[in-house]
């Protein structure tokens, strides 16, 4: 295993683009998304489109385990969403 | 014995006369030379003391430095005897604790114009030389040792460098931020040397010494970090998660890690012209005719013929009070009075004089060669000119590297989005 050096990648002169915005996320006995709330107000998911697994840097101390869902929301927004495996949190990921 | 342990291993805490005689009697395993890197010369309540040296009667009593920004009064400055009232503190809370003070409104110009001349007496001994600013100095010492015959030497040309009235406390350490804790531990008159072990000399300071603003300390203690041994034992990724950038600089300072380098002053051409008026004035129109002939004056001597100005500033002094100062950054260089005039009329003409004025000095800044928009063949060159120009001019106006960026692909491949590309900072 490679060990972590605790330094982010190119910190300092590069500021990641598209960073993954927490949300709140409410899912069924299948663990898919069906409400999202941004602290505000909530939106109904009416589909998910798409889903599909990333898993990356597994050789890492922290290694990235990600569950994505594409979905439409009531309102006809698509937006792409991902469940953290690591630490079960949810987030809004643009890009 | 113990102390020499202590000495070596810890924090060399020395006064001049004392260096040589410890450095003999230490065994010879126990003389590490640590490689420093950094002066820091640290002037502390700067601001205070100019003013005690201006007001001999404030000494011995305590005084509170304020600074007016917008509607907002915080603490600039206090004496050594008001403890809890750090600078950035607002005005408010600042009288809850020190009901009794005095209080002084910060004389800015003043307090440059003097630290100004004690950086350049500094950099007479060494070429290499940053402000931090007011009252904090860092000197490049690589390669002084030799020059002046060992440390101590160097250490006193240094102090020697800044007139005892200011009382300096010098350090010597690997980086600035470990240069700065130690400097801040001394005595008025002493050097410090920080040790090999900068994380475990640090370790025991209060998060007080940080080097952030009086809101993040206070984020801080919030959060049950007092000191930088808990701040260092902590990861990372918190840290930047709560208080972003700020909070991976904070953790890195915390652990001993002080990448950044020494930045030195740069000399700049500037051009000063001075004016008293024959009796105090009051409204601005005698302010506008003066700074009209001070412009045609600036514009006449030698350095600024055929040049542009990016910024000019007016200072001047108020009857009994302190000066006021008014900057103004210039859209486009300017490179006639008459375009620098109009400019700094509409930046005035609505102000209120802060109270009677005895004298008014301009001084242009920010010099160019540019005066005129040549036409270019090659229009990609003459478009990444106009950038770098562009770019200039808003430095001058903000004062500080504009935030501009452009988007650049650093893992293009990459399943994970927000590696794909990255913001780098923009260089025309």
């Amino acid at each position: 295993m490679v060990e972590n050096t605790g330094a982010t990648p190119g910190a300092g002169a590069l500021r990641p683009l598209n960073k993954p915005r927490p949300i709140s996320i409410e899912v069924n006995e299948a663990g898919q998304p069906v409400t999202i709330g941004d602290g505000r107000r909530r939106w109904l998911i009416s589909t998910v489109t798409q889903q599909w697994r990333v898993e990356d840097e597994w050789w890492r101390q922290q290694p990235v385990r990600r569950m994505y869902y594409e979905c439409v929301l009531e309102d006809g927004r698509r937006l792409t969403v991902f469940q953290d495996l690591v630490t079960d949190r949810w987030y809004d990921q643009a890009g | 014995m113990a102390t020499f342990g202590r000495l070596s291993s810890e924090l060399l805490p020395l006064t001049i006369a004392e260096h040589s005689f410890y450095h003999k009697c230490l065994p010879s395993g126990l003389r590490r030379r640590p490689i420093l890197h950094v002066a820091c010369v640290l002037l502390p309540h700067f601001s205070w003391q100019v003013e005690v040296l201006r007001h001999p009667e404030l000494r011995g009593r305590p005084v509170l430095v304020l600074e007016t920004t917008g509607s907002k009064t915080r603490v600039f400055d206090c004496s050594p005897q008001v403890t809890d009232c750090p600078q950035g503190m607002p005005l408010q809370e600042a009288m809850a604790r020190c009901s009794g003070a005095v209080l002084l409104e910060a004389d800015l110009p003043r307090y440059r114009v003097i630290f100004e001349r004690i950086l350049d007496s500094l950099e007479q001994r060494s070429p290499e030389v940053e402000s931090a600013g007011l009252g904090c100095a860092y000197v490049d010492v690589r390669g002084l040792e030799k020059l002046y015959g060992g440390q101590v030497r160097l250490a006193m040309a240094l102090l020697h460098a800044v007139p005892a009235p200011y009382q300096a406390q010098l350090a010597l350490g690997p980086g600035k931020f470990p240069a700065y804790v130690a400097a801040a531990m001394a005595a008025p008159g002493q050097v410090r040397q920080v040790s090999e072990d900068t994380q475990r000399f640090l370790a025991e300071f209060a998060v007080d010494i940080l080097p952030v603003s009086w809101r993040t300390r206070t984020r801080l203690r919030s959060f049950g970090l007092h000191t930088l041994e808990q701040v260092a034992a902590l990861p990372v990724g918190p840290l930047q998660a709560q208080f972003g950038p700020e909070g991976r600089l904070l953790w890195e300072f915390c652990n001993g890690i002080d990448r950044s380098p020494l930045m030195p002053r740069r000399p700049e051409v500037t051009v000063t012209e001075r004016l008293t008026f024959p009796a105090p004035v009051v409204s601005m129109e005698p302010v506008l005719t003066a700074t009209e002939t001070l412009l045609r004056r600036a514009y006449a001597r030698s350095e600024v013929r055929g040049r542009c100005a990016r910024v000019a500033t007016l200072q001047a002094q108020v009857m009994r009070g302190p000066v006021w100062e008014r900057r103004v950054a210039f859209s486009q260089p300017a490179g006639g009075k008459q375009r620098a005039f109009f400019a700094i009329k509409s930046s005035i003409e609505s102000l209120v004089l802060p109270g009677p004025l005895e004298n008014i000095a301009l001084t242009l800044s920010g010099l160019t060669g540019d005066i005129g928009q040549q036409e270019s063949l090659f229009a990609d060159v003459r478009r990444r000119e106009n950038l770098s120009q562009a770019l200039r001019q808003l430095e001058a106006r903000l004062g500080k590297k504009p935030p501009i960026f452009q988007v650049r692909d650093v893992e293009p491949w990459s399943r994970i989005p927000e590696r794909r590309q990255a913001l780098v900072p923009f260089v025309p």
